[in-house]
C-alpha cells in the first residue's frame, strides 16, 4: 500500500471526490468510516508531500540566488 | 632652133643674170642623200596660213660640201638637217640642158635657222599667253600618286627604251600605256596631237602623260615650239611631263608642260622618286599612325592601371572600413552581452523572487484546501458524531437504515460514543 501512495493532484483529487460525497450525504456510517479514514490518510500524505515539495523549491530557489553558475 | 638651142640660150641668159652665188631662204621639203654622197633636196616657200607652197625649187649639196655643211649645222643648232626646217642657202643657180633649174647649194647659214626657231618660239609663247593657256598645265595639281601613265613616243625610239628600262630597276610597278607618235621629222606635230587626243578621251584611265624622244637624231625640234601642239600640251587636262631630250633652249612645250625633264631618263627618275615620296609620306603617316595609337594604347593602359590600383584600393580602403565596423560591432556586442547579463540576472533575480513569492503562495494555498478538507473530514468522523449521542444500530454487521426493517424480537448491537451495548426489539413498531 504504502508503494502504491498517490501523487499530491490525485490524491486531493480523491479528497475533493470524498468530500463531495459528504455534501451529497448519500453514505452509508460504515462507509463514512472508512472514507474518512480514507480521506484522512490521503491528507496527511498531501501535507507530507506539500511539505516536501516546498522544502525542495525553497532550497532550488535559495540556489539559484547565490550560485547561479552552478550548473549552466 | 633646136630644142638644144633654146635650152643653151636660157642657160648662157641665166648665168648671165647670177654671175655670183645668192643666199635664198627656203624650207627644205625633201631630202634626200644618195649613195654617192649628194644631197638632192626640194625647197619650198609656203605662203600665208594655209601652208601651201607658192614655190618650189630643185637643190643639190654636192659630197664635196655636204658633210663640213651638215656638220657646221649641226654643230650651231644642235640639229640635222632635216624635212621641214626653214634654212638661209648659199646658191648658185644652175640650168643644165637635159636637168633643167637646179641649186646648187655652196653653203647653208645655220644661224638663221635658228633665228626662225626663236621666231616661232616667241610667236607660239606671245600667242599661248595672250590666249591666256599658258600656265594651264602647270598649274594643274600632281597628284599624289602617278602610277596609271599614259606615254607619247616612238615605239622605236631609245628614249622609250631608256625610260622603260629605268622605270624597270625600280621598286615600284607602273602601268604604262604607249600612244605611239611620230616624235621627229614633218608628221610629228600632227601625229603627237592625235596621240594627245586619244589620250584626252581616256583620261580617267591615267595619272599623268609622259612625252618623250631622244637618242638619235636631234633634228627638227621645231614641232615642239609649235603653236598647235604647245597650246594641246597647255591646255590638257592631265599634267604632261616631257623629256624631250636636247640641252639647247627650251622648247615651248617645255614650258606649258606641268613638269620639264631633261631626258626619258630623268622622267622615268622623276617618277620612281615622286612614288618613293608617296612611299615615304605612307611611311611618315604609319608611324604618325603608330606614335598616336602606341601613345593612346599607353593613355589607356595608363588609365587602367590607374583604374586597377584604385579598385585595389578601394578594396582595401572598404576592407579597413568593414574591419573597423566589425571591430565597432563587436565591441558593441561586448558591450550589449555585459548589459544583457546584468540585465538578465537582475531579471533571473526577480523571477526567482517572484517564483518564490508564487510557491509561497501556492504552498499556502494547498495547505489552506487542505487544512479546509480537514476541516470538513474532522466533522465527519462516526466517533465525533457519535459523541453527540447518536448511535450506529446494527443487525448482523449491518447498519440499519428504516425502523421497519426491525421486527419484534430482533437482536441488535448499538454503537455509541464510547462503548457498544447488545439490546433486542420490543414493539412491533407503527404499521
Amino acid at each position: 500500500m504504502e508503494k502504491n501512495k498517490p501523487g499530491y493532484a490525485e490524491a486531493m483529487a480523491e479528497v475533493e471526490a470524498i468530500l463531495e460525497k459528504f455534501n451529497q450525504g448519500a453514505m452509508d456510517v460504515d462507509t463514512l468510516a472508512a472514507e474518512v479514514r480514507r480521506a484522512t490518510e490521503l491528507i496527511r500524505c498531501c501535507k507530507e508531500r506539500l511539505a516536501k515539495a516546498e522544502r525542495e523549491v525553497n532550497e532550488v530557489l535559495n540556489e539559484e540566488n547565490d550560485g547561479n553558475e552552478k550548473s549552466c | 632652133m633646136t630644142l638644144t638651142e633654146l635650152q643653151r640660150l636660157v642657160k648662157r641668159r641665166l648665168d648671165e643674170a647670177f654671175p655670183l652665188p645668192v643666199w635664198v631662204v627656203a624650207e627644205i621639203s625633201e631630202m634626200k642623200v644618195n649613195y654617192s654622197g649628194h644631197c638632192y633636196l626640194e625647197l619650198v616657200e609656203k605662203g600665208g596660213a594655209d601652208s601651201i607652197p607658192q614655190a618650189r625649187a630643185n637643190a643639190v649639196i654636192w659630197r664635196t660640201h655636204f658633210p663640213s655643211i651638215a656638220t657646221a649645222f649641226r654643230m650651231v643648232t644642235g640639229s640635222e638637217l632635216a624635212v621641214g626646217l626653214k634654212v638661209l642657202l648659199k646658191v648658185v643657180v644652175s640650168y643644165h640642158e637635159l636637168y633643167g633649174f637646179s641649186l646648187q647649194v655652196n653653203d647653208i647659214d645655220p644661224s638663221y635657222t635658228l633665228g626662225d626657231w626663236e621666231q616661232q618660239r616667241q610667236q607660239t609663247i606671245a600667242q599661248l599667253q595672250a590666249d591666256g593657256v599658258f600656265d594651264m598645265n602647270r598649274e594643274l595639281e600632281m597628284p599624289l600618286v602617278l602610277q596609271r601613265i599614259a606615254v607619247v613616243s616612238s615605239r622605236q625610239a631609245a628614249g622609250f627604251r631608256d625610260f622603260m628600262q629605268e622605270l624597270d630597276r625600280a621598286p615600284y610597278r607602273f602601268r604604262i600605256t604607249l600612244f605611239d607618235a611620230f616624235m621627229q621629222g614633218a608628221g610629228a606635230e600632227s601625229s603627237i596631237v592625235e596621240a594627245l587626243e586619244a589620250i584626252a578621251a581616256r583620261m580617267e584611265e591615267f595619272d599623268a602623260v609622259v612625252m618623250i624622244r631622244g637618242g638619235g637624231s636631234q633634228s627638227d625640234l621645231s614641232c615642239f615650239n609649235s603653236y598647235r601642239l604647245c597650246s594641246h600640251v597647255a591646255q590638257f587636262p592631265l599634267p604632261v611631263l616631257t623629256g624631250i631630250g636636247h640641252d639647247k633652249d627650251q622648247s615651248v612645250a617645255d614650258m606649258v608642260a606641268a613638269r620639264m625633264l631633261k631626258t626619258p631618263t630623268a622622267v622615268a627618275t622623276f617618277l620612281v622618286e615622286e612614288m618613293a615620296q608617296f612611299d615615304a609620306w605612307l611611311d611618315g603617316r604609319r608611324a604618325e599612325i603608330e606614335t598616336v595609337v602606341s601613345a593612346w594604347l599607353q593613355h589607356q593602359r595608363e588609365r587602367l592601371e590607374r583604374a586597377a590600383q584604385g579598385t585595389a584600393e578601394a578594396a582595401v580602403g572598404m576592407t579597413r572600413r568593414m574591419e573597423l565596423r566589425l571591430e565597432r560591432l563587436q565591441g558593441e556586442l561586448v558591450r550589449r552581452k555585459e548589459e544583457l547579463l546584468i540585465r538578465s540576472s537582475t531579471r533571473l533575480s526577480m523571477a526567482v523572487e517572484r517564483l518564490r513569492e508564487r510557491t509561497a503562495h501556492l504552498f499556502e494555498r494547498q495547505r489552506e484546501r487542505i487544512a479546509a478538507a480537514e476541516k470538513i473530514v474532522a466533522v465527519r468522523r462516526p466517533e465525533q458524531i457519535l459523541r453527540l449521542g447518536f448511535a450506529i444500530v446494527r443487525m448482523g454487521g449491518r447498519a440499519v437504515h428504516e425502523a421497519s426493517a426491525l421486527h419484534s424480537g430482533d437482536e441488535v448491537t448499538l454503537t455509541l460514543g464510547r462503548g457498544e451495548r447488545r439490546a433486542k426489539i420490543t414493539d412491533h413498531g407503527e404499521k
